[in-house]
């Protein structure tokens, strides 16, 4: 029989999605084990959360915290830092180090016969680092030099200067690289000196999934990081004010592309409208289909593309719009996106159809999210960190559909606009300050030299 | 343990070869469809259309005429499409209740695109297309080394000698009807291969397929495209000013076409100078002598012939010769003596680790549908999983050493990427590189 291709086919309802139940452990010296056993491929992942993030660098120092993590796997126990990655190589895998804002992740996903000798290896990364003065030297300097080639990359720095307009001084308000004068400035003593108090296993967590046995991994665990000092719990961070609302042009001459961002601050990831604020941006920037895309790529042929969203943490954190558009549309992108924004908390609400389609996007997708035991491992790394509940990922699809339109109106008028927002565009200022100050949106601040923001 | 991929394949009438891999253990299924078409398949005057199409089929076909993200994402897909000088892929994963939506997108757009094709898409999709160009690589530090490259090792009527996302003014240009020609010589089940993997049962999943795509009429036969690529008679030497801060070189040789002999000894020639922090050129330039901040070697395969290149950016005020002069020495050294015995063994490991870690995902780029459909474009054999694993298992230390010799003795193209105005720090006698 010919396929009736007068309709698109109905979809049926979703399976439930499954996630493994994490049993829970204590090592000596506070560490905590949660770990799953996935029977399937031969693999484990590993995730060990570590309560040092960005926001823990000293106000003189930015970049410690990302300096200190990027040099515990540069020499440690008897290894020194070739001997350290050959020992990784040799088992197949290597380290994946992330510094975020409130933590620093080490994670590998190897053969499930290399777990305890890879799990040995970070043990001895987080217990005893070398940090010796030759690998602190050459790690200095290749961030000086990483620092230096952001000059010329307009992302970077339109990401660093939002932060600093929205943060102000606040531990969120820098790049995790830090600095040019924070990094000429540091010293080996400090980077000790942060490792002890931050890098320690009190408020850590070791996340393991996959096709190892549980008392394999509370074994394997509790050798690998018996000597693991208790370090100091990080202090919260506190509420920022907000930011005075302006739109910074950042001059880079002749640029045929400006690089544009829109943030405000908005609220933790612990926040009861969490899941109205996750539907909320599916519709408004979240994906392909989304409002802000539509407008300035599929109709306006501005963009290759433009996405919005809530970057929650454990402190207050941001919502941001962010694309980069043909140099002669900036001024009308902005424009457009603003009209957006204030759109969607009033004149034309997410609502019936378009709502319906979000949540059912975000219900269908949310299984696709959890296929691999890397992307297990890395939902209870975020369930760890934040504090979420045991039964998070099983009520994040009932709790999802039970949104209304009211509340995400509601959540719209409280998070998205009004707001003071701060916009940042990097691009050819002779070319698009005019027509941004034509547009009269706000005070507008141009700024000659966009690499002090990496000085 | 031994890896495999299992496989049903079935060939429907109009051409379409189906392959379908049963795995159950989430409720998800992947879509995915090859088209043996990339922008090798292209002339030049009309370069950058493969890519311009995939853009294209994305924004409607005759029964569904508006975007395809639509209804995709409304029913938790993800989906997405790419383009390469070899072929072109489109793929969706699917809770596995809309795989019959997935399934009747992929068949509307491969057998009734044109009808809805029109000037208003296309010149919508120009625009994206430039500024896609713009973001990756005009205003992307280094992004055009790529293009001088491309261009240097291949003479101009060359089809790797154009790059897969084109030039501005053939992008321009593009007409209605050269697209349209394009797509009817290309995209169609003859020149198509489509992997469904995942919590489907295998007769049902090709039942499913003939269903939705055994009427779309087979197109003409597409002759392969393997023209041959002349060695470098003479070692080039480039220089291209951009907005960097550092300068950086780039050494490109010829080197074995995707899955021929000893393209995968270059790929691990490749791992062991610039594969991470254990490797030589890593060691030598970047920890030892801080001549490097950065380093890249690889081994880029492809069907009609690959390119085997070393990158590395300068330290501040070191220069790129004294690089050159450290890779060649090391080049020479490994020609001479072969890696180690150990340095084999990681290698070694490595790949084995990279290809159990590539069973971990259904569909998306990479994933056990696209790998399926990869074999068959390529070699024709679905069930080459293992065999392309043995290639490197079956490596050694002379066979290594040996594509290091190969490379010593071929000609090079060497191109520096210097800051502008700064010409003097490229290699000595360097000449202009004309990129667009």
């Amino acid at each position: 029989m010919p396929i009736d291709r007068s309709r698109l086919p109905d979809v049926g309802t979703p399976a439930a999605v499954a996630f493994p139940s994490f049993s829970r452990s204590r090592v000596a010296g506070g560490l905590e084990v949660r770990t799953a056993h996935r029977r399937g491929l031969p693999i484990a992942s590993v995730i060990l959360v570590v309560r040092a993030g960005t926001a823990r660098d000293p106000a003189d120092r930015h970049g410690l915290t990302s300096l200190t993590a990027g040099l515990m796997d540069e020499g440690a126990g008897s290894l020194n830092a070739i001997a350290l990655h050959e020992a990784f190589a040799r088992l197949g895998t290597h380290l994946e180090t992330d510094v975020g804002a409130d933590c620093t992740t080490f994670g590998f996903t190897v053969v499930e016969r290399h777990f305890e000798a890879a799990l040995a290896l970070l043990g001895t990364i987080v217990g005893a680092p070398r940090f010796e003065r030759a690998d602190f030297t050459r790690e200095r300097e290749l961030r000086l030099s990483r620092l230096l080639q952001m000059r010329e990359m307009p992302p970077a720095i339109a990401d660093r200067a939002m932060l600093s307009a929205v943060y102000g001084a606040h531990p969120y308000g820098h790049g995790a690289l830090g600095n040019e004068s924070s990094m000429d400035a540091v010293t080996l003593d400090e980077v000790t000196g942060h490792h002890v108090r931050a890098f320690g296993c009190a408020g850590s967590t070791l996340i393991v999934c996959g096709n190892v046995s549980d008392v394999r991994v509370e074994r394997a665990a509790a050798s690998a990081f018996a000597s693991c000092p208790a370090g100091d719990a990080p202090a919260d961070v506190m509420v920022p004010p907000d930011p005075e609302p302006a739109i910074v042009v950042m001059h880079r001459p002749d640029a045929a592309q400006t690089e544009l961002r829109l943030a405000r601050l908005s609220t933790t990831r612990m926040t009861p409208d969490y899941h109205a604020l996750v539907v909320l941006n599916l519709a408004l920037g979240g994906q392909f289909v989304s409002r802000i895309n539509s407008k300035l790529r599929e109709e306006k042929g501005y963009t290759y593309g433009a996405r919005t969203g809530f970057d929650l943490r454990r402190g207050t954190g941001l919502f941001i719009c962010q694309t980069a558009v043909e140099r002669d549309a900036t001024a009308d992108a902005l424009n457009d996106v603003f009209a957006e924004l204030s759109a969607v908390a009033g004149a034309r609400p997410i609502e019936g159809a378009e709502l319906e389609r979000a949540t059912t996007s975000l219900a269908r997708g949310y299984a696709r999210g959890l296929e691999t035991i890397d992307q297990v491992a890395r939902q209870a790394a975020q369930m760890a960190l934040y504090g979420l509940p045991d039964d998070h990922v099983h009520r994040f699809v009932p709790q999802v559909r039970a949104l209304t339109a009211d509340d995400i109106a509601r959540a719209a008028a409280r998070w998205i606009w009004p707001a003071p927002y701060v916009a940042v565009a990097v691009g050819d200022a002779d070319r698009i300050e005019a027509p941004i100050r034509s547009l009269g949106l706000g005070a507008v601040h141009r700024i000659d030299a966009p690499e002090s923001i990496l000085r | 343990m031994t890896l495999e991929l299992p496989f049903v394949r079935e060939t429907l009438d109009n051409g379409l070869t189906v392959l379908v891999h049963e795995h159950h253990d989430a409720p998800l299924v992947a879509v995915n469809v090859w088209y043996h078409v990339g922008s090798k398949n292209e002339r030049p005057g009309l370069t950058g259309f493969a890519h311009l199409f995939e853009h294209l089929m994305f924004e409607g076909s005759k029964h569904h005429d508006k975007g395809y993200f639509g209804p995709l994402q409304d029913a938790g897909a993800s989906l997405n499409g790419s383009t390469n000088a070899d072929r072109t892929n489109y793929w969706e994963t699917v809770p596995r209740e809309a795989l019959d939506l997935a399934l009747w997108l992929e068949s509307d757009r491969m057998g009734h695109l044109l009808p809805a094709l029109t000037e208003a898409k296309l010149t919508n999709q120009r625009d994206v297309v430039l500024n896609e160009r713009r973001q990756n690589y005009e205003n992307r530090p280094y992004g055009r080394a790529s293009f001088a490259l491309l261009g240097a090792l291949y003479h101009a009527d060359h089809p790797y000698h154009w790059p897969t996302i084109g030039w501005p003014d053939d992008i321009s240009a593009a007409s209605l009807t050269d697209v349209s020609a394009f797509f009817a010589r290309y995209y169609h089940p003859a020149n198509a291969t489509l992997a469904i993997a995942g919590d489907i049962e295998a007769a049902d999943a090709i039942d499913r397929a003939r269903a939705f795509f055994g009427d779309i009429p087979a197109g003409p036969a597409v002759s392969p495209v393997r023209p041959p690529a002349p060695p470098l008679d003479a070692r080039l030497r480039l220089v291209l000013e951009d907005r960097v801060e550092l300068p950086r070189i780039y050494m490109a040789w010829h080197s074995p076409a995707l899955f021929a002999d000893g393209d995968a000894d270059f790929d691990l020639l490749g791992e062991i100078l610039g594969g991470g922090k254990t490797s030589r050129l890593y060691k030598r330039l970047v920890f030892d002598e801080r001549v490097a901040t950065e380093l890249v070697a690889s081994q880029a395969s492809r069907e009609a012939g690959s390119m085997f290149q070393v990158i590395a950016t300068a330290a501040p005020g070191r220069h790129l010769a004294e690089i050159l002069d450290i890779v060649d020495a090391e080049l020479s050294s490994l020609a001479a003596d072969g890696p180690s015995e150990d340095e084999v063994e990681r290698v070694k490991a490595q790949a084995e680790s990279a290809f159990i870690m590539r069973l971990q995902h259904l569909g998306g780029f990479g994933g056990r549908a696209d790998q399926l459909n990869a074999y068959q474009t390529y070699l024709g054999d679905p069930s080459a999983f293992g065999a392309d694993l043995e290639r490197y298992l079956r490596a050694s230390r002379a066979s290594i050493a040996g594509a290091a010799g190969a490379l010593l003795r071929r000609q090079r193209a060497e191109l520096s990427v210097v800051p502008e105005g700064q010409a003097a720090m490229a290699l000595a006698g360097s000449t202009p590189a004309h990129v667009v």
